[in-house]
C-alpha cells in the first residue's frame, strides 16, 4: 500500500510559515498534483514527503508508517527534481544505477543491477545513451535519465518537482503524455508539483490547490474546474481565467452587478442583500444576450476561436466566441448572455463559494 | 537554421589592436618570469668559468658543458634528498587534501554549533605567516622530542617535517568554495539515493569539484616541496636533509663550482616542472572556476 497522508502538517522556517495545518489523503496509485503559485508551499509539502525537510508539527504517513523521523533514503520513495540533479561526472548508466549502489544494506548483485538499469533505460528509450555523460545530452534526454533513476528502484511513491519546467513547449506537451503513460504502466502513486494549471488539469487524477501554505481544494480536475471552492481556486484554474465581478445578491437566484443582473440557477446559501462576487467562465458567456452590458476593449484571434475582451462595470471580462461568429469591433457596446447553470457565487468577504 | 553572428559593440580592428596589446604584455611578463630560469640554465652549462662572476654576465652560454648536471647530482648526493623531499611532500599533500576536503565538507554542508566562529578562526590562520609561529612550533617539536639534536632519527625527522602541515586553512577555504558551488538538488538527490555523508563526499562532491581539488593539490605540492625555513629547524642531521637544504649545503661546500649549484637548482626543480605539466589544464580551470559561468 502506498497511500500518503498528511495530518495537520505544518512547516515553519523561522517566523515564516511554509505549510499551514495541511491535511491531505493521497490514495494508492493516484496521480496527485499539488498546484499553486510559487511560494505557496507545494514544494515544501513534497520535500516533507521525501524527507528532505523536517516536519514542524503534524504527521506524514506513507503506507501505514509515520515517516516524520525516518531518513529520506529509507522511505521507499524516488524524486525527480526540476534541475534533474544528475551526477555530472557519471555516465547515464552510472546515474541510473546510483540508487541501487548507494545504499549499503540490501544491495542487489551486479547482474540484477544491470538488468534493472537495462529495464529502466528501455522504458525511457535511453538504450543508446547509456555510456554518455549528462553534459552530452539534451534537456529532454536528461529528464528521461532523471526519470529512469527514479523508476530503477521501483519505489512505492514517485515525487516530481516541476519536472517539465526546463523543457521547451513542444517537448513539454509530449512529455506530459509520456508521464501519464508511465504512471499507468508502473501502477504506483505519483505526487507531482507544478504551478502550471494546464499540467495539473491534463495529468492529475486529482489536484490539490494550495496558496499561502494552505490547502484550498482537493478533487478531480474537472470537479475543481466546475465547482471551485473559493475565489482563489476560481481565478487560478482555467485559461483564460474565470470572469469575476463584485455585486449584491438580489434573491438567492439572481445577483445585481454593475451593468446588469446575473441569473443563478444553483441557489445561493446566503440571504438576499449579501455582498457577493459572481464568477462566469468565458465559455459560459455569449454575445447577444441581455443579462450584462459590456464594451469591447480588445479582440484576440486564436484561429479556431476568438477571445473578446470587454469592460463590464469596473472589471475586464473575456468572452469566448467561435471563429466564424459575426465579427465585433473595439468600442462596440454589446449585451452578454450568461448561462445560469454555470454561474459561481462567492461570498466577497470570506471568498468561499456559496452556491 | 542559420545563426546570426553575435553583434559586438566594437569593430574588428579595435579588437585586434587590443589583442595585440595583450600579447605584447603577456610576452613581456613571460620573459620576466622565465629570465631567471634561463640565466640559471646558461650558468649551469657554462662550466666553472670566471665570467659567471662578472658584473655584466653574458646572456649567451660561454660554453656548453652538460657534465655539470651529472657532477652536481653525484657530488651533491642529490638523489637521496630528492627522494626524501618527495616522501615528505607526498605525506603533506595527501594529508592536506584529506583533511581540507573533510573540513570543507563540514563547513559547506553540515550544521553544527559555532560553525561560523570556527570557520573564522581557521581562516584567521591564513593571516599568520610561518615566521610568526616558527619559534613556538620549534619549541613544541623539542618538547615532543621530535626535534632531537643528539639523536635525530629518520622517524623523528620525518614526523617533525610533516606534522605541522597536515592541515591547511587555504585548502579548507578553496575546497569549501568549490563545494558551495554544487547545486543543492544534487545533495538532495544523493540523500534520496542513500549516499552517506562520506560516500557523497568522495563519490560525488570531490569528483564534481575535481578542478578545484586538483589545483589545490598543485598548490599544496609546491608549498610542501619548496619548504626551506621549517626544514632548516626540523632537520638536525645531514643524513636526513630535504632537497632544498641539501642544495643550500652543496652551494656552501662548493663556492668555486657555482655552475654545479645552478645545475643542482635545476635538478631540484624537475619534480615541480613535471607536476605543472601534468596538472596544467586542471590548474588553469581550477583557478578560474566560478569566475565565468
Amino acid at each position: 500500500m502506498s497511500q500518503v497522508t498528511f495530518t495537520h502538517v505544518s512547516k515553519h522556517f523561522g517566523d515564516s510559515i511554509a505549510v499551514d495545518d495541511m491535511s491531505l489523503q493521497i490514495d494508492d496509485r493516484e496521480f496527485m498534483v499539488l498546484l499553486g503559485p510559487s511560494g505557496c508551499g507545494k514544494t515544501t509539502a513534497l520535500r516533507m514527503i521525501a524527507g528532505l525537510e523536517t516536519v514542524t508539527s503534524g504527521d506524514v504517513v506513507i503506507g501505514n508508517t509515520r515517516v516524520n523521523d525516518i531518513a529520506a533514503s529509507d522511505r521507499d520513495i524516488a524524486m525527480v527534481f526540476q534541475s534533474y540533479a544528475l551526477y555530472p561526472h557519471m555516465t547515464v548508466r552510472k546515474n541510473i544505477e546510483s540508487p541501487l549502489v548507494a545504499r549499503r544494506n540490501g544491495r542487489l548483485n551486479s547482474t540484477e543491477r544491470a538488468r534493472r538499469v537495462a529495464d529502466a533505460a528501455d522504458v525511457l528509450g535511453l538504450g543508446d545513451y547509456l555510456d554518455r555523460k549528462p553534459g552530452a545530452l539534451s534537456g529532454g534526454q536528461r529528464q528521461r535519465v532523471a526519470l529512469a533513476r527514479a523508476i530503477v528502484r521501483r519505489p512505492e511513491v514517485f515525487l516530481m518537482d516541476e519536472p517539465l519546467s526546463n523543457l521547451d513547449a513542444k517537448l513539454r506537451t509530449q512529455t506530459r503524455l509520456e508521464l501519464v503513460e508511465l504512471w499507468r504502466r508502473l501502477e504506483t502513486t505519483f505526487i507531482y508539483v507544478t504551478h502550471d494549471q494546464v499540467e495539473a488539469m491534463t495529468m492529475g487524477s486529482k489536484i490539490a490547490v494550495m496558496t499561502a501554505g494552505k490547502l484550498q481544494q482537493v478533487g478531480a480536475p474537472q470537479a475543481v474546474y466546475e465547482r471551485p471552492a473559493n475565489l482563489f481556486v476560481a481565478a487560478f484554474i482555467g485559461s483564460p481565467p474565470m470572469n469575476l465581478l463584485e455585486g449584491v445578491l438580489e434573491t438567492t437566484q439572481a445577483a445585481s452587478v454593475p451593468g446588469g443582473r446575473v441569473p443563478v440557477a444553483n441557489p445561493a446559501s446566503v440571504a438576499a442583500g449579501a455582498a457577493v462576487t459572481v464568477g462566469v467562465r468565458p465559455e459560459n458567456l455569449h454575445v447577444g444576450g441581455s443579462d450584462v452590458e459590456a464594451t469591447v476593449a480588445s479582440i484576440e484571434l486564436l484561429g479556431h476561436e476568438r477571445n473578446v475582451i470587454c469592460n463590464v462595470g469596473p472589471a475586464r471580462w473575456v468572452v469566448r466566441q467561435g471563429a466564424h461568429d459575426a465579427p465585433l469591433h473595439v468600442g462596440d457596446t454589446i449585451g452578454l448572455g450568461v448561462d445560469p447553470d454555470y454561474v459561481h457565487v462567492f461570498d466577497t468577504a470570506s471568498t468561499a463559494r456559496v452556491n | 537554421m542559420t545563426t546570426e553572428p553575435t553583434p559586438t559593440t566594437e569593430s574588428t580592428p579595435t579588437r585586434r589592436w587590443r589583442n595585440l596589446g595583450w600579447y605584447v604584455l603577456l610576452t613581456a611578463l613571460s620573459i620576466l618570469v622565465l629570465f631567471p630560469v634561463y640565466m640559471t640554465f646558461i650558468r649551469a652549462i657554462s662550466g666553472g668559468a670566471a665570467s659567471l662572476f662578472q658584473k655584466k654576465p653574458s646572456l649567451l652560454p660561454v660554453a656548453t658543458d652538460w657534465s655539470s648536471f651529472i657532477d652536481a647530482f653525484r657530488e651533491g648526493n642529490l638523489g637521496a634528498p630528492l627522494l626524501r623531499s618527495l616522501l615528505v611532500t607526498a605525506i603533506i599533500v595527501v594529508a592536506q587534501t584529506v583533511t581540507s576536503t573533510m573540513a570543507a565538507y563540514a563547513f559547506a554542508f553540515l550544521e553544527f554549533p559555532l560553525k561560523k566562529v570556527l570557520f573564522a578562526l581557521i581562516m584567521g590562520t591564513l593571516l599568520l605567516p610561518i615566521e610568526v609561529t616558527l619559534i613556538a612550533n620549534v619549541q613544541t617539536m623539542f618538547d615532543l622530542d621530535l626535534i632531537n639534536v643528539t639523536d635525530p632519527t629518520f622517524g623523528r625527522t620525518l614526523t617533525a617535517l610533516t606534522i605541522p602541515f597536515l592541515a591547511t586553512a587555504l585548502g579548507v577555504f578553496l575546497i569549501r568554495q568549490g563545494f558551495l558551488g554544487i547545486p543543492h538538488d544534487l545533495l538532495d538527490a544523493a540523500r534520496l539515493d542513500g549516499y552517506s555523508d562520506m560516500a557523497f563526499l568522495w563519490k560525488i562532491a570531490v569528483p564534481v569539484t575535481r578542478p578545484i581539488v586538483g589545483s589545490f593539490i598543485v598548490i599544496s605540492f609546491l608549498g610542501a616541496y619548496n619548504q626551506y625555513v621549517w626544514p632548516r629547524f626540523a632537520v638536525k642531521s645531514n643524513d636526513y636533509d630535504t632537497i632544498q637544504i641539501a642544495l643550500r649545503n652543496f652551494l656552501t661546500d662548493n663556492p668555486n663550482q657555482l655552475n654545479w649549484g645552478f645545475a643542482a637548482a635545476l635538478i631540484a626543480a624537475v619534480p615541480v616542472l613535471v607536476l605543472l605539466l601534468v596538472f596544467q589544464r586542471q590548474l588553469v580551470r581550477g583557478l578560474t572556476a566560478g569566475a565565468v559561468k
